[in-house]
């Protein structure tokens, strides 16, 4: 059975209890972006601000997060926006593709049978997950054995999917 | 239901029985009996003190442990609530909540409990609520009260 100190690493609680990019952006330049988890209530608000360019040769200038939830949620989105702020949106692309695989169920890890009634995406191959160095990121692996609490780990980046593309 | 069935094709009895085929729930009649009977043999007044009492005993308890830290959300008099507690825990997010009491051994459902207005006027994004009735005891009490300390300490900053 997993324990608690497989889900609760430091790294994380350390990211809950001091978040980093916390606030918010005035809109515009910026472009805002909410996400809910309707069966917890968690909230993600993601203030997004590209650079000149074209496409996902942008570079994420600044990123501001809003919002309240869980430990995993708001640690995940904190973790989130500093391993992309001052990135290209071509790498926060590669980034949320490889820990949304890293997220990923894998029936030989559940055991028998245990279907998370999630539409959570199967990650192209397990490659993803391993060519990309996830860094701090990677703390949050744990939460793949707590079936519902993945959820809370992928709110912050499908908020930052969809403040990119309210970009475009 | 059906009205004809032929080797190609069918047609149905008209509106509401076209939606009531199929055997109809004996076995949940039955088993809603026996539920009758059983709590019909203890006494459902009986029933209802055991769970005051409890009630008590759990708001005592956990106000004693946690003081104001612990919100226990409806009436502060037994007599006027059910056994149901749902609990907010100063800094410690409802689902946190759930997860260290799981692993203690405590069941509880974090979340808005299907009742986000409620949640709203409460000023809460979700609340962590456990229950009691006729088949626990004071030493269950206790037991979410240690796994609630536990919650406490491991998200203490």
């Amino acid at each position: 059975m997993a324990g608690l100190e497989d889900l609760y690493r430091e790294i994380i609680l350390d990211h809950y209890r001091s978040p980093r990019n916390r606030g918010d952006l005035p809109t515009p330049p910026a472009v805002r972006a909410e996400g809910f988890n309707p069966l917890c209530g968690d909230e993600i608000v993601v203030y997004l601000e590209l650079g000149d360019g074209e496409g996902d040769e942008r570079v994420i200038e600044n990123i501001r997060i809003g919002g309240q939830g869980c430990s995993i949620s708001q640690a995940s989105a904190s973790m989130m926006s500093s391993s992309v702020k001052g990135h290209s949106v071509a790498t926060a692309r590669h980034l949320m593709k490889a820990f949304k695989s890293m997220m990923s169920i894998h029936e030989q890890q559940l055991g028998d049978g245990d279907d998370d009634e999630s539409d959570h995406e199967h990650g192209d191959s397990d490659a993803d997950a391993d060519d990309v160095n996830l860094g701090d990121l990677d703390a949050l692996r744990g939460v793949v054995k707590f079936p519902v609490r993945i959820k809370c780990a992928t709110l912050s980046w499908n908020t930052l999917d969809q403040a990119i593309d309210e970009s475009d | 239901m059906i009205e004809q069935v032929t080797q190609d094709g069918f047609t149905t009895a008209a509106v509401p029985h076209k939606f009531e085929a199929g055997t109809p729930p004996i076995a949940e009649i039955v088993g809603l009996g026996a539920a009758v009977d059983y709590l019909s043999s203890i006494g459902m007044e009986r029933i209802r003190e055991h769970e005051v009492a409890l009630t008590a005993y759990a708001l005592r308890t956990l106000h004693e442990r946690f003081g104001d830290r612990l919100t226990v959300h409806g009436p502060s008099e037994p007599a006027m609530r059910g056994g149901v507690f749902s609990l907010a825990l100063a800094e410690v997010h409802p689902h946190d909540i759930s997860q260290i009491l799981d692993q203690h051994g405590v069941c509880v459902r974090a979340g808005h409990h299907c009742a986000k207005p409620l949640m709203k006027v409460l000023g809460v994004g979700a609340t962590a609520r456990a229950s009691v009735y006729l088949y626990n005891d004071e030493a269950d009490i206790d037991a979410l009260a240690d796994a609630l300390a536990e919650a406490e300490s491991f998200f203490a900053l």
